[in-house]
């Protein structure tokens, strides 16, 4: 099981979408932190608390990216991941842009 | 291969530089002159020779986009499309007695866009004859651009030091403002304005902790964060997708920058965020982002006309890309517009070329939106939140 806590061990400031946006973007954080998480095996909760906050580029492109990139499959998150947060809405918000990037990629697949 | 030392290491990087900004220069100036002329009528108020003989710059008495629109406009648009064509120019603030945080903000990124791309000095017109003209001498072969701080309306001047105006033209301690000793309590409160290239999420966050200093603690802080970190992103991605030379951009841009600041009324307990970039608008961009047949048909839809600020109010709806990339763009809709319907009572401006999309809520009451037409286009975009604070908050 591995545990990320967005906060301390990325950052307090995640902001853009991708490497060029900035330092602190999604894609950087799904390429060094959650996508090796994801690959090493077992659980892997990740902990929203403690950020300023996150801008819907930002989850999309972590989250979203999950799928578009292959790093897992739709059932294979829903097993694997866990995400922690006092915010439901932000958890809410955050599996939308798995489904949507799911159905996205099966559209691509079947079409 | 022979060895380059260090000196002619340096010396070779700022010859390339110097070149750049020449080359940069030149073509501003091309530009400038492709564009049609303007009537003299219309910028004369503001082009006026000084008794030296620079091209004069007025800034009106009223110098707010809330209550004086055209005046604004005018002026950068003045601005934008003169100073390429003179060696000196003269802002003259004489005349200003009331300046709103968005005209600042504006002259404040115009100024710094200035900066970067001419070897211009500014300096402070002394009240010394002989002073000046022997600085003029010695200074003859750079442009200079003047400004006279000593004769501000006090409060402006107060006002545009907190913004940081001086810092972009290089003034240190305007007169009046010693050391944070104010010389007369300003009824609104300008926040140092802020300005990258990237998304840079602690910026925001200390523009924040820059208004919680004067308002105490905000409501749904890390909405407005993701308002602003998102507003930073849209930048990156789509506010400046042409090279420099482009001519959909109104003048040469600092390509991916952007400006942040706000202002605090202390008389209406309003706060004011404002951003801006340069780009080349909202309203050209999105017909590449989200095609236009489905621009024209939202439009239809609501039965009103293909304008800049429709096309404003079409970028807030969520809508698929033409590319494949279905799953960006909708941080304008979601995350820009959210903060204020958790605020109490606030309203978004998003200003962008010739248009103005106004997006009012209260709490328990329905939105309203109001699309507006302006006069000049703003060269690129400004976006404003602004929110009433309550006692409760206010410190």
């Amino acid at each position: 099981m591995t545990t990320i806590e967005v906060a301390t061990d990325f950052s307090r400031f995640p902001a853009g979408r991708y490497e060029t946006d900035g330092p602190f973007s999604g894609e950087r954080f799904r390429e060094k932190l959650l996508a090796p998480a994801i690959k090493a095996g077992g659980s892997v909760i990740v902990k929203l608390d403690g950020a300023e906050g996150y801008g819907s580029s930002f989850l999309e492109e972590v989250f979203g990216g999950l799928i578009r990139k292959k790093h897992a499959g739709f059932d294979e998150l829903e097993k694997i991941l866990v995400l922690s947060s006092a915010d439901e809405k932000l958890i809410e918000e955050i599996k939308d842009y798995i489904e949507a990037a799911a159905a996205a990629a099966k559209k691509i697949s079947v079409g | 291969m022979k060895k380059i030392s260090f000196i002619d290491r340096e010396r070779n990087k700022c010859l390339l530089k110097k070149r750049w900004v020449r080359e940069l220069r030149s073509r501003e100036k091309r530009r400038a002159q492709r564009r049609p002329k303007q009537p003299l009528a219309q910028y004369v108020e503001y082009r006026a020779l000084s008794t030296t003989g620079r091209e004069r710059f007025i800034v009106p008495e009223k110098f707010s986009l809330e209550t004086n629109p055209d005046a604004v406009l005018e002026l950068l648009h003045s601005i934008r499309t003169r100073i390429p064509n003179i060696k000196n120019f003269h802002l003259d603030f004489e005349k200003l007695r009331h300046i709103g945080p968005c005209a600042a903000l504006l002259l404040v990124a115009e100024m710094d866009r200035l900066r970067h791309f001419t070897s211009r000095k500014t300096r402070r017109q002394e009240s010394n004859r002989k002073t000046r003209r022997r600085e003029s001498s010695r200074n003859t072969r750079r442009r200079e651009y003047f400004i006279e701080p000593d004769n501000f309306d006090p409060e402006v001047l107060q006002q545009l030091d907190e913004m940081g105006l001086f810092d972009v033209l290089d003034i240190d301690n305007p007169a009046h403002v010693d050391n944070g000793n104010l010389a007369t309590a300003s009824t609104v409160s300008f926040i140092k304005y802020r300005s990258k290239r990237k998304t840079i999420g602690q910026m925001a966050n200390e523009l924040m902790n820059d208004i919680e200093s004067l308002v105490g603690e905000l409501p749904q802080r890390e909405k407005l964060y993701n308002a602003i970190s998102e507003a930073m992103t849209n930048v990156s991605h789509h506010a400046y997708p042409h090279p420099v030379e482009s001519p959909d951009y109104e003048r040469v841009p600092l390509k991916g920058r952007w400006w942040l600041s706000g202002g605090y009324d202390h008389a209406a307990e309003k706060l004011t965020v404002m951003f801006v970039d340069q780009g080349i608008g909202i309203p050209k961009t999105l017909p590449t982002n989200r095609g236009m047949e489905w621009l024209k048909s939202r439009i239809t839809a609501w039965g009103i006309d293909d304008t800049d600020a429709s096309r404003i109010k079409a970028s807030m709806e969520p809508g698929k890309s033409v590319t494949k990339e279905s799953h960006r763009g909708h941080g304008l809709f979601r995350d820009i517009r959210e903060y204020i319907n958790v605020v109490e009572e606030g309203r978004l401006r998003v200003v962008s070329n010739k248009g103005e999309y106004r997006y009012a809520k209260s709490l328990g009451q329905e939105s309203r939106e109001d699309l507006i037409s302006l006069s000049k286009s703003i060269g690129g975009t400004l976006i404003l939140w602004e929110w009433k604070v309550s006692r409760e908050v206010a410190a």
